[in-house]
């Protein structure tokens, strides 16, 4: 499956984080721009 | 700025912890494993694991750049920070 490209509409997704809260993509909606950085697992480097 | 991958929300919480504190929210795309993942085109199915790959969404939720350094690879944050700044 290819990366998600320039000019794609992003899937909004709500997901638990450490913080625990829950983040849904649409909350930044007309606020912030988001950069999204995904990694293989933790406790491997960023 | 959110950080993602397949570990569960108590195994991102041990993982912070040894940094001191991470202030932005990293995701658990836990359960059903890697379905964020997946939508993105993050996800590695043979491994079952999600990429390292950076995604830049502007305000309006439309992908602005996306770049994959494979899992073993290294990000370039100079670059990174340079796209962000193209937007401010």
């Amino acid at each position: 499956m290819a990366l998600i490209g320039p000019g794609a509409e992003a899937p909004d997704f709500t997901l638990d984080s450490h913080l625990d809260q829950e983040v849904s993509l649409s909350e930044y909606r007309g606020k912030k721009n988001v950069l999204l950085v995904s990694y293989p697992l933790d406790f491997t480097p960023t | 700025m959110l950080g993602l991958s397949v570990d569960s929300k108590f195994c991102h919480k041990a993982w912070a912890e040894g940094f001191g504190e991470i202030h932005f929210p990293l995701l658990a795309d836990f359960h059903p494993k890697g379905e964020v993942a997946k939508q993105y085109g993050l996800w590695l199915d043979e491994a079952g694991i999600s990429d390292r790959a950076t995604v830049l969404i502007d305000k309006e939720g439309k992908v602005l750049w996306s770049e994959s350094v494979t899992p073993g690879g290294k990000r370039q944050p100079s670059e990174l920070l340079g796209k962000v700044k193209e937007l401010t």
